[in-house]
């Protein structure tokens, strides 16, 4: 593996580094399974460099990485609770110093809405792209971002 | 969206704007950690509590951890230092109390030339050795010989880490004689045989070299017609067969692609998820441009996280039999990383390499890498590098493990190159050897002999009955009253039987490639850049003032009896060819000299005529008395060269040589782009009695418009950073282009255009031909032509 090669993936990933950290933190409401999702999601990322078509698309290609790695933590965690016959935990996250009330906001939200609000307001990827990392058509992204933001409006107020 | 829409997003984005600003980023993701190991820290998640689901996550988190670990050590990452595993195969141990056997040698007593292995050292020699070692160790220090050997070290392996700066410290150690063991058991050996090897050159009556030469030798071929000697001979009624554009005709120089007039052999490594598998790939060639692959010779087979892994080399062809290099490297986890030694390269003899299936007849392997091989008169001479191995043990201790370089035949043992094979070259000893061997394919019994001397090299020139090799080593000068400066050293080996060394000399100044050198009626020219690259201490600007070029004739003790310097001050060697009583020379700084040089006088070479165009060859090529062709770059008058440019010169008047004409391919940067492998590498060279060629590889640039981001995304205040997205297409196409020479002019014969690609994979820029048929492998294609240009077929690889 060249060096070079190490190095620019190394320089990508820092530009990015704290926003996929709060992606991950807001998406799983929890900084352990955050750090987790983030790790995975660069490792993974790491093994299919080659995939990544130009370094353009960096964001929106890590991102949706992260998008799925959240998924599968996310899924898991629920697995795991139901084994122990416990409600799902109420947690929150410390990381981001965001005003209670914008994180109560987020908290009433649904996942996948949580998901595209974070996307919009963390990265510089367009819609399109946007909605390829969170694996739905771009119209259903239109659609539930405006409804989103409806309600985020409303809560906000 | 609508404009309340982006209101509240801006509003969002700002707080987290200005939360991202405060997050603290857990040390495990930071990028310099995490991308560093691209390993998950190992640790049991905290939200697992109840004992059941413990054991089940845990099963999980060994998955992933496995997972990690497999990973990690299979692609990307280094395993550092782990403990050490026990060689058996060290014949030293660390203590110094022991010796290996062929270490035995008593430097009072008078050393002969026999070995006196299998007895054991006694006490009472190691005092003396010991201190003749130290005396040793200060030579090679102020040298600086030995620190190239941990430089080498360290930057084996990523040099970041903590692990290797103590590695570093302690290597420092083992130079300042801090580590006994290594360095006295090579100081008596370089003792030893120093000796030895005084007794041998004084033994050796000057001009032997000489004596040396073929006046035996039967029908020596012609110096100007490029011979089709090593091939098999060819059918009669196929006519004339291709071979490889060698240096000096008729000694055969080793190479990937090869023509035997009835069959083409091309080494190719097919890959699968667990193995690669090196192969001889077979095309017979049938009437009418029909090639059909026959079954391939299969040489080895690398497992995935096999022990030892091995890559062709090249191929050599001789009386139906084919002959097969391979360099390979073992791949235990420590010796892998840290280990000089653990690669050797290997001789496969096959018989009826025509037939439906050639027979392995034997096998020889000889420690190091391979520097370069020969074939002449039926005898394969290979040449490898050795480095002496010596590991880091568990203490950080040195323990060498292969003092002498090692050799097998036939799948036999591998046994240490009996001490009276061994030469120490006076000028530089170094820690690593410099291994010749020569296997006799006449003869009944294959049996190949070997020869080594301390001492390394680079470029490797052959006469077929002696090898020179040089490498150029950097001479500084500690006290900085005098300028260090980059010389090369030279070792001659005779090859006509059992390999000999020789001879050493030195010369001033670094040799470009194997052309810097020639033998003419015994006397070696050598073609030097003078400059000081290495000195660190000037300036860019400096060191290219002090550049200079020279020519030395070194006699048949290899010292110089003649010179021509400070040719062309300030520019640097890019092409060099003797021929006979002349030498030509292309520098390059801006525009290009070409020099023609008059070495009739040996003890006086001078430089007769001199022509300065833009651009510069960097291969010269003679086509017949009194003309060269040049391949290399176009270039303008300020020094820029793109594109591939041949040229004719004429050099009839060697006072007044010409650029008679010239065919240039410079296409534009970023839209078409010319490459030809010819400018780097002699063997693309395509030379047939009537034309010559080159494949040329030209690169086109398309790009297509996907999507505009300005129009998609206008509601959001975040701009990115480019408006628009491209698909940027490649389209590569590789054709040998071919021309010959008419009334002073280069008079275009043929374009044999290859398939277009989306991409060159490197491979394939050879052309061949048998008879009247033209073969070339363009791009992993092989393409049958007619001369006039018409494609008869082709097969992809």
């Amino acid at each position: 593996m060249s060096a070079s090669k190490d190095a620019s993936f190394a320089a990508l990933y820092e530009r990015h580094q704290k926003k996929l950290y709060a992606y991950a933190c807001v998406v799983l409401r929890s900084d352990a399974l955050a750090q987790d999702a983030v790790q995975d999601a660069v490792l993974s990322a790491w093994q299919n460099l080659d995939s990544l078509r130009s370094v353009e698309r960096f964001e929106g290609w890590i991102f949706k990485i992260l998008a799925n790695c959240c998924r599968a933590i996310a899924k898991k965690e629920r697995r795991v609770c139901l084994l122990e016959g416990e409600n799902i935990p109420d947690r929150g996250s410390d990381t981001l110093a965001l005003s209670q009330e914008l994180r109560d906001a987020l908290e009433h939200l649904a996942q996948d809405e949580r998901e595209i609000i974070l996307l919009c307001v963390l990265t510089g990827i367009g819609g399109k792209e946007a909605a390829n990392a969170l694996g739905i058509k771009h119209s259903t992204l239109r659609s539930k971002r405006t409804r989103t933001l409806a309600k985020l409006r409303e809560m906000l107020e | 969206m609508n404009t309340q829409d982006i209101k509240t997003l801006n509003k969002i984005k700002s707080r987290f704007d200005a939360a991202l600003e405060n997050v603290d980023l857990p040390a495990d993701l930071r990028a310099e950690k995490l991308c560093a190991d691209k390993k998950k820290p190992l640790r049991l998640k905290a939200r697992v509590k109840k004992s059941v689901v413990m054991s089940l996550a845990a099963v999980i988190a060994l998955c992933v951890a496995l997972g990690v670990v497999m990973h990690s050590s299979g692609s990307f990452f280094i395993v550092p230092l782990l403990p050490i595993e026990e060689t058996t195969t060290a014949p030293y141990t660390t203590n110094g109390d022991e010796y290996p056997a062929n270490f035995a040698i008593d430097p009072t007593t008078d050393t002969t030339k026999k070995s006196t292995t299998n007895t054991t050292a006694t006490t009472d020699t190691v005092a003396p050795q010991a201190i003749l070692a130290d005396e040793l160790m200060t030579k090679f220090k102020s040298r600086g010989e030995l620190t190239a050997l941990f430089q080498w070290f360290s930057g084996g392996a990523s040099s970041t880490s903590e692990r290797w700066h103590q590695l570093r410290e302690q290597y420092g150690g083992v130079f300042n004689g801090k580590y006994r063991p290594v360095t006295h058991s090579w100081g008596v050996y370089a003792y030893t045989t120093l000796d030895e090897t005084q007794t041998v050159l004084a033994s050796e009556a000057p001009g032997d070299m000489v004596q040396n030469a073929p006046p035996d030798a039967p029908a020596s071929p012609a110096p100007t017609s490029p011979a089709p000697a090593a091939s098999a001979p060819a059918d009669e009624t196929r006519g004339e067969v291709g071979t490889t554009n060698n240096q000096v005709a008729g000694v055969d120089e080793i190479d990937y692609f090869k023509n035997s007039g009835k069959t083409l052999f091309i080494s190719h490594t097919k890959f699968s998820s667990t193995r690669s598998t090196l192969q001889i790939r077979r095309f017979a060639l049938g009437n009418n441009g029909k090639m059909t692959e026959i079954t391939p010779v299969t040489v080895a087979v690398n497992e995935d996280g096999g022990k030892f892994s091995e890559a062709v080399v090249g191929l050599f062809l001789h009386d139906n039999k084919l002959i097969v290099v391979t360099e390979g490297s073992e791949h235990s986890s420590y010796r892998s990383s840290y280990h000089i030694t653990g690669q050797r390269t290997t001789i496969r003899v096959y018989s009826d390499m025509d037939g439906a299936k050639p027979k392995l007849l034997h096998t020889s392997s000889q420690d190091g890498r391979h520097l370069s091989s020969r074939l002449y008169n039926g005898r394969v001479i290979v040449a490898t590098n050795s480095w002496v191995g010596f590991s880091v043990d568990e203490n950080d201790e040195i323990r060498p493990w292969k003092l002498i370089p090692e050799i097998s035949i036939d799948g036999g043992k591998n046994r240490a190159l009996p001490l009276d094979r061994i030469y120490c070259c006076v000028v530089a000893p170094e820690p690593s050897y410099l291994v010749v061997s020569t296997l006799d394919l006449n003869k009944k019994t294959l049996s190949p002999e070997h020869c080594a001397v301390l001492g390394a090299g680079e470029t490797l020139y052959s006469t077929g009955d002696t090898t020179y090799i040089a490498r150029s080593v950097y001479d500084y000068q500690e006290n900085d009253t005098e300028d260090s400066t980059t010389n090369t050293e030279i070792y001659r080996f005779a090859v006509d039987g059992t390999p000999r060394f020789t001879g050493s000399g030195k010369v001033a100044g670094h040799t470009l490639s194997q052309f810097s050198m020639d033998e003419f009626q015994g006397k070696l020219r050598i073609a030097t850049t003078l400059d000081e690259r290495w000195n660190y201490n000037r300036s860019p600007a400096q060191r290219i003032t002090k550049r200079s070029n020279s020519v030395y004739v070194l006699n048949e003790n290899l010292q110089v009896m003649g010179k021509a310097e400070n040719i062309a001050p300030t520019e640097e060697i890019k092409s060099v060819r003797f021929m006979g009583n002349t030498g030509y020379m292309v520098t390059f700084m801006q525009t290009d000299p070409l020099f023609v040089l008059d070495l009739s006088n040996p003890a006086k070479p001078e430089v007769t005529g001199e022509l300065k165009i833009p651009g510069f060859s960097t291969y010269l090529h003679p086509i017949a008395d009194g003309w060269l062709i040049g391949v290399g770059y176009p270039g303008n008058a300020w020094g820029e060269t793109q594109g591939v440019k041949i040229s004719l010169f004429d050099v009839r008047n060697p006072k007044k040589p010409k650029e008679a004409d010239v065919v240039e391919f410079k296409g534009n940067y970023g839209e078409t782009e010319y490459f030809s492998d010819a400018t780097s590498d002699h063997k693309a060279f395509f030379s047939h009695p009537d034309m010559v060629g080159i494949v040329l590889q030209s690169r086109k640039y398309t790009r297509e418009f996907v999507e505009d981001y300005t129009t998609n995304k206008p509601e959001i205040n975040a701009v990115p950073p480019m408006t628009a997205i491209y698909n940027h297409k490649t389209t590569v196409k590789l054709s040998l282009r071919t021309y010959g020479v008419k009334n002073g002019k280069l008079v275009k014969k043929g374009v044999f255009d290859g398939d277009s690609a989306a991409d060159y994979n490197g491979f394939g820029d050879r052309a061949t031909y048998v008879g009247d048929k033209l073969y070339a492998l363009m791009n992993n294609s092989i393409y049958c032509f007619d001369f006039d240009g018409t494609r008869l077929g082709a097969i992809k690889l």
